[in-house]
């Protein structure tokens, strides 16, 4: 198969792209941000990423690991708050979007990514592991964490 | 709460993407932009590294030794084997360059002088597109006799060799505060020196080619004087040097920790202006040499953070969202016992 040009490839993914960025960054600027830093990253490599035939996950990894690791110092003064900023409309899921948000920013960010490629990206273990750089092993500890904390979250356990 | 139940909520709550998410034109826009910066920077390397080195020393006379040395014809075809550098102990061509027309290759060389180390310039010769070149020598301001006059410069013996086509070079001054004679103007070695950097920027942006060697990098050498950039060059081996005293030892990376590091060089971006702050270690922290895929030796440091960082253009830190800790766990480096 033939990999997409980089303008294709934006075209079709990135509304995906922005979804998952939200659910890690929990704004919506700050998810087009991410998504385009990590494609900025690849459009500079773009012919190799093509030639290796896996540009979705290559493209995937790069805005995971931009989030877990340079947006770390770049978001150095983030912490979570009662209110999230956001400027998606307030539907009727609003109220269950913001208590989502509130309980998916007191996770720590390595936690944060796992649960986002686990349960909404619907990677396995081993998948996620390579997405993020890290091992199965570390990728179930984490996954065990944040399950707890997401269960022990009131406004969660009501949702569920 | 099951993880079905999980993946339901986050299925729910995530919201349409906004249309210009699947708008590729403002990536691509700022991509080039941003490319842009780093290529236009470039001209600045060489000032930056010589202004860095003023010192109480009196600058030496480039006059001293005016030659014009034979070589033999060399090929055009390869930039790392045309017009390579005299041997330290040779004499170096020193000459004023009458027709920068006739000029088939520029290099950067340099020499230590007077027990003073000098860095050496980019592992390629300019060898295409010399006009470029050569027309932005001529557009350079001629030099100021008191431009130095209140300033001395760490003294070295570093030329640009002019290589004729018959094979044999003319040497001109590459540093501050030295005349450098070109077609009957007397110009300041530096922005001669500038304006070959450029050029070099502008062949690697062109020409795609790569040094043969990725042998370790020693860490008593000194990063070259080039134009590498981690928007294009890639690291190919490196060594982690440890400070004079401290529990980091001398240790070559092994190809994970080198595929680590070049991914996070690849991925260097402009240091934050509000960047993290840290408490200066208990001991301090190692550097790495590095040597990329064009020949060029790169310096990386470590901030006080544990972060590891790059300085290009002139005064512009790249962080490269890697910590000297987690490279320890990706290859394995360690601390001495």
């Amino acid at each position: 198969m033939t990999a997409p040009a980089f303008e294709e490839f934006v075209a079709s993914r990135g509304r995906d792209l922005w979804r998952t960025a939200w659910l890690l960054t929990g704004d919506a600027h700050k998810a087009e941000d991410l998504v385009q830093t990590a494609l900025m990253k690849c459009w500079r490599r773009w012919s190799s990423i093509a030639n290796d035939g896996a540009v979705e996950a290559y493209v995937r990894r790069t805005m995971v690991t931009t989030y877990t690791d340079w947006w770390r110092r770049k978001w150095n003064g983030e912490r979570p708050t009662e209110v999230l900023p956001d400027v998606v409309h307030r539907d009727a899921d609003w109220g269950v979007r913001q208590d989502t948000l509130a309980a998916l920013a007191a996770l720590p960010r390595g936690q944060r990514a796992v649960v986002v490629l686990r349960f909404y990206e619907d990677l396995t273990e081993a998948q996620t592991a390579e997405v993020l750089g890290i091992s199965v092993g570390t990728v179930k500890s984490q996954t065990s964490r944040a399950l707890s904390a997401l269960r022990s979250s009131a406004i969660l356990q009501e949702q569920a | 709460m099951t993880e079905e139940q999980l993946r339901d909520i986050l299925a729910r709550v995530v919201p349409e993407a906004p249309d210009s998410a699947a708008d590729p034109v403002p990536v691509v826009r700022a991509a080039r932009a941003r490319r842009r910066v780093q290529a236009v920077g470039v001209a600045g390397v060489a000032a930056a590294l010589v202004v860095g080195t003023v010192v109480g020393v009196r600058a030496v006379d480039p006059d001293d030794d005016t030659q014009v040395v034979d070589q033999p014809p060399v090929s055009m075809a390869d930039p790392y084997d045309t017009a390579p550098c005299p041997g330290l102990d040779s004499d170096w061509p020193n000459a004023a360059v009458a027709d920068l027309d006739a000029v088939t290759a520029v290099r950067y060389c340099g020499r230590p002088l007077n027990g003073f180390d000098a860095a050496a310039g980019p592992a390629d010769a300019l060898v295409n597109d010399v006009s470029v070149f050569t027309a932005a020598v001529r557009s350079i301001a001629p030099a100021d006799p008191g431009r130095c006059a209140a300033v001395d410069v760490m003294p070295t013996d570093s030329r640009l060799l002019f290589l004729l086509p018959d094979g044999s070079y003319v040497g001109v001054p590459a540093g501050m505060c030295q005349d450098a004679e070109v077609e009957g103007r007397v110009l300041d070695g530096n922005d001669l020196t500038s304006a070959l950097l450029a050029a070099v920027d502008g062949q690697r942006d062109t020409h795609q080619y790569a040094a043969e060697d990725d042998d370790p990098v020693a860490c008593t050498s000194l990063p070259d004087i080039s134009p590498v950039s981690p928007a294009r060059e890639r690291l190919v081996s490196a060594t982690v040097c440890p400070q004079e005293g401290t529990s980091w030892s001398e240790q070559v990376l092994d190809a994970s920790g080198v595929e680590a590091l070049d991914g996070a060089w690849t991925d260097a971006e402009p240091a934050p202006e509000e960047s993290v702050s840290c408490a200066p270690p208990d001991e301090a922290m190692p550097w790495i040499m590095a040597r990329s895929d064009r020949g060029d030796l790169v310096r990386i440091d470590v901030d006080d953070c544990g972060a590891l960082a790059f300085q290009g253009y002139p005064t512009e830190w790249y962080t490269l969202g890697l910590t000297i800790d987690r490279l320890q766990e990706l290859s394995g480096i360690g601390r001495l016992d």
